[in-house]
């Protein structure tokens, strides 16, 4: 009890509310830009927030992560272009609303369900994240290293252009976390003779480089597109009525979504697919689907804010990211000083009571904002990208620069953001490539005690009930993309 | 564009007939390359006692993953066949060559990165809302000028003095 007022009462200093607050606009606001996205947002922001108090540093944070999911879709509704990649599946039916003039009522529609949708998410995560690290404390080095390894396999069901290309990310992610002096013996290892390689890769530019200057190179070759932009003059929430038709979609998608986060590396897209499919799956009105269905509008936003609630369940519980998104928030609580894992949550309960009432503000949040301001972010995406995106070269430049006030990081972000565009053009994600990264240390930490424990005999590690058990979800996970690909060309062939 | 509305196959298809796509070739040929360098660091890297390693030298550890990267890398010529008979294309994105555009930004930007530490980050940030958006096109220059004139301050007071990042001031010694 007393970590729940600890908790809240720190969100409850001015000071916070502001931070969360801030978070909150920046998250829409960035979320409702087409091309910007909550990763890169929460990449930029990091160096900034390492003079903040932790707890509200992270509170910021997660605000944004909500909202920047939720801001996506005002732009997937108004210009049918998903300012994030969640609401792709949000522009199905909320932009052919939004053209036969009910743009209004889209954005209503699309507010509701994502409050609905975060808030149940973050009761499951108040739930079952205190329960999973009471659990997790039981894990010896050989267990972690096997939860480890098959949260870096799940990278192979991430969303991107393919499985194999993401294990690869993931692999060079966690090879780059090796580089530093070997904490066991004290030997430099791919420091190429750089005093400032010796503590290891810095997280903030790289982060920055692979999100921002990627996306920046990318979005250079899309200057010429025009979109059709539709103006809301003011968003209207759904009857009572509508409400009550549309509950069990709202609840159907929020435990989707709520599901899909808390699976490790699964984000908010993969969340937002299957809730339309669901939606649609579960609908009377199938037909309708793809012509401005209210059902195809809540399924995937209650399956995208509920998957950001999910998703902090394992961050926070066992230290492996939930998506793309958590693992920058992970790599934020590292640079705090904060070991993420079951010992966070033991130790420091009210951080968790913190971080919830920060994520429910959010949601809460967005409902005013929506209501207030959706003139206002319907009038952002007029915003031209010829001045948008050098404002965020220059955060950029900021943002690597004042993580340690040196140019060499300015150049380590360029170089990782020229890398990530190449990456990006030939399948390789940077998400993929971040999470390994994050989980790099843990794995070789935990790969490295297991071998001590166990005298260097690998199979002595299966006499582990749990060990075994990440072993075969590992081993199901990496082989589903070659069995549905037999499955649907038997399919095709019968 | 147009040929990939017309019936004659696009490059994609002529690649996917193949066993072995080309560009992934030299994608694995590149990523190869990289894994044997780096495995031949590793075996340049000091060696301690066995006693003192617990069994587990600095070099095992990052060897097996260059391994792993190598073997999955070895895939990417022939994961074409798959992707094509789940009905994706890994081809969508690099079909094109890169923009000219996009290789003017890279080259802006790797110039002024590199400028940076001279002009000082107030002329810097200047310098790339003055050159960014005439590079990609925009020609309202009222605008630029404004958009120049003031973001950059705005920038700098807001980190500065709010956050108290300290800003170098290059050889002009530029600074507010």
């Amino acid at each position: 009890m007393d970590a729940i007022i600890e908790g809240f009462s720190l969100l409850l200093e001015i000071e916070n509310i502001i931070l969360i607050t801030l978070g909150v606009l920046i998250g829409v606001l960035v979320g409702a830009l087409p091309g910007l996205s909550s990763p890169m947002a929460i990449a930029l922001l990091t160096p900034f927030t390492i003079q903040l108090e932790p707890i509200p540093a992270i509170a910021m944070m997660a605000a944004l992560y909500c909202a920047g999911t939720f801001g996506g879709s005002i732009t997937a509704i108004l210009i049918n272009a998903p300012g994030a990649p969640p609401a792709v599946a949000t522009a199905l039916d909320g932009y052919p609303m939004a053209k036969r003039g009910e743009p209004g009522r889209a954005l209503g529609l699309a507010t509701v369900s994502s409050v609905s949708g975060g808030i149940i998410s973050l009761i499951v995560f108040i739930v079952a994240a205190p329960t999973l690290a009471a659990v997790a404390l039981e894990f010896r080095p050989p267990e972690y290293f096997a939860l480890a390894v098959f949260a870096l396999s799940m990278l192979a069901s991430m969303t991107g252009k393919s499985s194999l290309r993401n294990l690869i990310s993931g692999g060079v992610g966690v090879l780059l976390a090796t580089v530093g002096i070997h904490l066991t013996t004290g030997v430099e290892r791919f420091t190429f003779d750089i005093p400032d390689l010796d503590e290891g890769i810095h997280f903030v530019p790289v982060l920055i480089g692979l999100f921002a200057m990627g996306e920046l190179l990318s979005q250079s070759s899309t200057l010429n597109k025009t979109v059709e932009r539709i103006e809301a003059k003011a968003m209207k929430l759904p009857t009572w009525e509508e409400l009550k038709e549309l509950k069990n979609c709202i609840l159907r998608s929020s435990g989707i979504g709520t599901f899909i986060g808390i699976l490790p590396a699964e984000g908010s897209t993969v969340a937002a697919i299957i809730g339309y499919n669901e939606a649609k799956r579960f609908s009377k009105k199938k037909d309708e689907f793809g012509t401005g269905t209210p059902e195809g509008i809540v399924g995937p936003e209650a399956a995208n804010n509920s998957a950001a609630g999910g998703a902090m369940v394992p961050t926070l519980a066992l230290g492996i990211p939930g998506s793309g998104s958590t693992a920058l928030i992970l790599a934020a609580l590292i640079m705090h000083g904060f070991r993420p894992g079951p010992y966070l949550l033991n130790e420091t309960p009210e951080f968790l009571y913190a971080i919830f009432g920060a994520m429910l503000f959010a949601n809460v949040a967005f409902l005013a904002i929506g209501l207030a301001g959706a003139k206002f972010f319907s009038l952002v995406t007029f915003i031209p990208k010829q001045l948008l995106w050098p404002a965020v070269f220059i955060f950029a430049v900021i943002g690597a620069y004042s993580s340690s006030s040196s140019f060499v990081d300015v150049y380590v972000m360029l170089v990782a953001g020229l890398i990530g565009y190449f990456m990006n053009r030939h399948g390789f994600g940077a998400a993929p490539l971040v999470m390994g990264l994050i989980l790099g240390k843990m794995v070789e930490e935990a790969f490295s005690q297991s071998m001590i424990i166990y005298d260097n005999n690998f199979l002595a590690l299966m006499e582990s009930p749990i060990v075994l058990f990440f072993f075969a979800l590992t081993a199901v996970n990496l082989s589903t993309p070659f069995w549905t690909g037999f499955k649907k060309r038997k399919v095709a062939n019968a | 564009m147009d040929n990939q509305n017309s019936s004659a196959p696009t490059t994609d298809d002529a690649r996917a007939a193949g066993l072995v796509h080309p560009v992934d070739l030299a994608v694995t040929a590149i990523i190869l390359a990289g894994v044997g360098y780096l495995f031949y660091l590793t075996t340049q890297f000091d060696e301690v006692s066995p006693l003192f390693a617990q069994n587990i030298q600095p070099a095992m550890y990052p060897q097996l993953l260059l391994w792993i990267i190598g073997a999955l890398a070895c895939f990417l010529p022939f994961e074409h066949i798959l992707l094509a008979k789940k009905g994706k294309s890994i081809d969508k994105d690099r079909s094109e060559p890169v923009h000219p555009l996009t290789k003017i930004t890279i080259a802006f930007l790797i110039v002024v990165v590199l400028a940076a530490p001279y002009l000082g980050m107030l002329l810097t940030m200047i310098t790339i809302c003055l050159v960014m958006p005439r590079l990609w096109g925009y020609k309202n220059f009222i605008t630029i000028l404004l958009f120049a004139g003031m973001f950059p301050v705005v920038v700098s007071l807001v980190f500065s003095k709010v956050l108290s990042v300290y800003f170098d001031s290059g050889i002009f010694g530029i600074a507010l």
